[in-house]
């Protein structure tokens, strides 16, 4: 058969010998290794900056209302121009900013908590607390994306709290079965069960042993979580649900300026850029994560 | 082999089962759904007091006053003895069943098309991706896919609107019933998951074509292509397959919006309305039916990775 | 004519940690019908060699040196052009052959699509592949055709890839490490099976292994390796019998029949390779001279060389 080039899948597995450096310096050369990364955690502390500072920092109160400039284009009054409501985008923008990353942080806070303890717990202990912890677990899971949030937030009303509980009830299952995954597999290993043969509390043994060893892909979950988080919490307020009126939020900037697609486009795609970013970013930083803390995943050995 | 199917099936009617109660407490044990709270959104404007009268009126006739486990009890025996999935609190009194059975078809369509794009256009590129690993095509295909996975899938919808509704009228914005219809709401709620397909089956490649049965295919002395199609692609997208079901899922949930933005008149949609208008039958009846849909498509998922892999076995 | 000459060839992996420098100007030659052994310990670099000659190494590999297969340079030679050879010249049996079975396919589809390739017919394929699993001993063929390796025992899946090996009659066949993992029965069948296809085949066998006495058995010629290079090269009978370097003799000393006597300390990391001999750590024969001077393979015609400034007179 002819064939112009034959390319033949390039062989990547790199043979090494006993590795000597330590697994920080190892960590520091990975991330200077990685470029992109490190303008991914430039970017993202500039964000949490201007994050915390938005109320201070913004040239407009985000909530101040100015009808007669309503859905103006950017102009040197308006860095980003004025939505429906005559209000400044760029100091929404920058508000909002700091309602979705409070959200999304508290949410995968309580998440990788809640979700953490009790996959550690089915995991460690196993038999009938682990069935039943799993069955609890796989219940959570079965309610898709933001079904679960959506009909919750629809009945106990608007606010940053209710947000906070609907995602996080949402989101825990996922934490939990992966931790409980990781648990189980350092389980078995010869130095838990040396641990357990000298006789060490079970809850010591957990925190010394299992938990920094099985925490690791879970903390990666977590990070790509909170863009997950922050798209979930954007989707339900464009909707309509879990915002307070007063506070700016994106998705819900998005929902109200839908009406203005065609007149005023601007509403719409300034909101939705900034979620896109800050999503990217966290992305990439999660992925970046991933990537560094698995390394050594193609090395062989030679013979 | 039948008694893991048999097991199963067990867990998952015991799921859907767990899920209805979770449903239905949330719906009626929270202040939104008391009788004050239908009374208000049925019988009234929101804005109107309701009288003392009115909701002893509600109460009596949906049996709020009752236990809740009654309530329950009462719900369950009639879905599952008469089929019956209770009336709609706004419709003026259709059965919710007839509501739902509306519903679904429009929702799988949608979700079914969806899933034709993210397999169509997803798998292809991810196989394309990693083989010319590090290539222009490669690198232009990645970038495209984070970006993807950041956008908003509600905002990519109202962008496709923007553009090719608005600005060069090719297509409609809302409306259901031709193929021009299904188009964007389609494409809107695809991409998402077909970004995150093509990176998954991008590594999952990557990490076929590095194990020793491609060097050794190669050391025989095999075509590329054989190589490729007929090794690295298969294992490779053995564990796709799994996923895709758990993805079905996520198409599933992204309904919601995308439904509500084009006025598409599936479960999504009534899932939205019913929860604005305090429609707990609705709401109960649309997550049950959209949890039964997700873990069914989930089993079929797992049952099919069975098949396909020989080295697995029912236990 | 010579089939296979290796010229100074060396080989190089770039890591995060350094280049290692697994292969240290290797040089030698077969002929037709011979059977060479390249034994070692693990970690000598000696499969970095068979993978060498079959151009099967990372792509971040740096490879110097010549490789000449009958009259052909190998190193210099364009991919497609090398990947001719494969399977058809130059065979590989690799050194897991569990993981070198792709788990989706039937072991006879393993054998078959190798003719289904070059053109036959599904049936004509089959049959060759029934024929080939009768040959390694793998019987009844029909129904071990039929099931997936991972229904196989490790002993049988080594001899598949092996019957992969000599399906097409490959002049020069590369064994890496045919015995690595097995028990008692696999070893002694896969042994009784590489010797068969020395009478049947006609072919060069280059085998890879730390089994001495799969080497002792097999092979005419055997070069001992040692933290990457060639110490000693000779006819089989006089490495065993009358070894020159204090490695091989200890290698030798330390098989079961001879007394199990083990050798102290590790072999050098190919990332730092001592100055001098890269033996003096651990010999008992060595001098000042070993610790500044690297020896090279002194060439003693006929019956080989050893690299040593103070080998054991033959």
């Amino acid at each position: 058969m002819s064939e112009d080039v034959t390319v033949i899948p390039a062989i990547r597995k790199i043979p090494v010998t006993n590795s000597t450096s330590n697994n920080k310096n190892r960590l520091i050369r990975e991330i200077k290794k990685r470029l992109g990364f490190q303008c991914c955690l430039v970017l993202l502390g500039m964000l949490i900056i201007i994050a915390v500072l938005a109320p201070f920092i913004v040239p407009y109160d985000p909530t101040s209302t100015d009808l007669p400039h309503k859905n103006e284009g950017p102009s040197t009054a308006h860095f980003w121009g004025t939505d429906y409501l005559g209000r400044d985008l760029f100091s929404r923008t920058l508000c909002g900013a700091q309602t979705s990353l409070i959200i999304a942080f508290a949410t995968v806070g309580c998440a990788f908590a809640a979700g953490t303890a009790i996959g550690c717990i089915a995991g460690y202990y196993g038999g009938i607390v682990d069935e039943l912890l799993s069955r609890g677990i796989d219940l959570f899971l079965a309610f898709p994306g933001i079904i679960f949030s959506l009909a919750l937030l629809g009945l106990i009303g608007a606010g940053i709290l209710n947000m906070v509980i609907a995602l996080t009830l949402a989101q825990w299952a996922t934490f939990a079965r992966l931790m409980r995954g990781d648990v189980l597999s350092i389980r078995n290993l010869e130095y838990v069960q040396s641990a357990r043969t000298s006789g060490l509390p079970d809850r010591r043994i957990m925190l010394r042993h299992l938990v920094p060893n099985a925490i690791m892909p879970v903390l990666v979950l977590a990070t790509l979580d909170v863009g997950s988080v922050i798209l979930a919490t954007a989707g339900l307020s464009f909707l309509g649900l879990g915002i307070p009126p007063g506070i700016p939020e994106w998705g819900s900037m998005i929902g109200a300026g839908k009406e203005f697609l065609r007149t005023a486009p601007l509403n719409i795609i300034v909101p939705g850029l900034a979620i896109t970013v800050v999503v990217l970013l966290f992305n990439i930083l999660g992925e970046g994560m991933r990537d560094i803390l698995d390394v050594h995943k193609d090395q062989v050995n030679i013979e | 082999m039948h008694y893991y199917l048999a097991k199963r099936l067990g867990f998952l009617v015991l799921t859907i089962f767990a899920a209805s109660i979770l449903a239905f407490v949330l719906l009626h044990a929270i202040p939104g759904g008391s009788a004050e709270t239908i009374a208000r959104h049925t019988l009234v404007g929101l804005e109107e007091e309701v009288s003392a009268q009115m909701i002893t009126e509600v109460s009596a006739r949906y049996n709020l006053n009752e236990p809740l486990w009654m309530q329950y009890a009462n719900w369950l025996s009639a879905v599952v003895f008469h089929g019956d999935l209770g009336t709609s609190f706004v419709y003026f009194d259709t059965p919710v069943l007839n509501l739902i059975s509306l519903a679904i078809v429009p929702t799988l369509i949608l979700a079914g098309a969806s899933m034709l794009i993210v397999i169509v256009v997803g798998i292809p590129l991810g196989i394309y991706s990693a083989i010319h690993e590090n290539s222009p095509g490669d690198i232009v295909i990645r970038c495209a896919s984070v970006f993807s996975i950041s956008f908003p899938s509600f905002w990519v919808a109202l962008m496709l609107i923007l553009f090719f509704s608005i600005s060069l009228d090719w297509l409609p914005v809302t409306g259901y019933g031709t193929l021009a219809n299904l188009i964007l709401p389609a494409v809107a709620l695809a991409l998402h998951p077909t970004a995150v397909i093509i990176r998954i089956v991008r590594t999952s490649m990557l990490e076929t074509l590095g194990q020793q049965y491609i060097t050794f295919a190669i050391a025989k002395g095999l075509s590329f292509r054989r190589i490729i199609w007929n090794h690295a692609v298969k294992n490779a997208l053995i564990p796709v397959v799994t996923l895709l079901g758990l993805y079905f899922g996520h198409l599933l949930a992204g309904t919601v919006i995308i439904e509500s933005i084009f006025a598409w008149p599936g479960i999504g949609k009534l899932l939205v309305d019913g929860v604005f208008s305090h429609d707990i039958p609705v709401v109960t009846s649309c997550i049950v039916v959209i949890v039964t849909m997700f873990l069914v498509v989930n089993l079929g998922v797992d049952l099919l990775y069975h098949v396909i892999d020989p080295r697995i076995h029912y236990e | 004519m010579t089939l296979l000459t290796v010229h100074d060839l060396n080989v190089h992996f770039p890591t995060g940690e350094g280049s290692v420098h697994a292969s240290r100007d290797i040089s030698f030659s077969m002929e037709p019908g011979e059977v060479l052994g390249l034994v070692g310990e693990t970690g000598s670099g000696k499969s970095v060699i068979g993978q060498a000659i079959i151009r099967l190494l990372p792509t971040s590999a740096q490879i110097t040196g010549e490789i000449r297969f009958d009259g052909q340079e190998l190193t210099t030679l364009p991919d497609h052009t090398m990947h001719a050879l494969r399977g058809r010249s130059i065979s590989l049996v690799p050194q897991n052959p569990s993981g070198s079975l792709d788990p989706l396919i039937r072991n006879g589809m393993q054998i078959a699509e190798i003719f289904i390739e070059r053109g036959a017919t599904k049936n004509t394929a089959w049959d060759k592949a029934r024929d080939l699993l009768v040959a390694v001993g793998l019987i009844p063929s029909d129904p071990i055709a039929k099931e997936y390796p991972h229904e196989l025992s490790g002993g049988m899946r080594q001899r598949l890839t092996t019957s992969i090996a000599i399906a097409e009659h490959s002049r020069l066949i590369i064994a890496d490490e045919p015995t690595k993992g097995l028990d008692y029965h696999a070893r002694a069948t896969t042994a009784r099976v590489l010797s068969d296809i020395r009478t049947r085949e006609n072919a060069s066998l280059l085998l890879i292994t730390h089994d001495l006495y799969l080497a002792e058995h097999l092979c005419d010629w055997i070069a001992v390796l040692y933290a990457g290079e060639i110490i000693e090269i000779g006819p089989a009978h006089h490495i065993f019998t009358q070894p020159r370097h204090p490695y091989t003799k200890a290698l030798i000393g330390a098989m079961p029949k001879n007394g199990l006597v083990p050798l102290d300390g590790q072999s050098p990391s190919l990332m730092a390779i001592p100055e001098g001999c890269s033996f003096r750590e651990r010999c008992t024969a060595c001098s000042n001279r070993c610790g500044t001077e690297h020896p090279d393979l002194k060439q003693e015609s006929l019956n080989g060389g050893v690299r040593c400034h103070h080998p054991f007179s033959s």
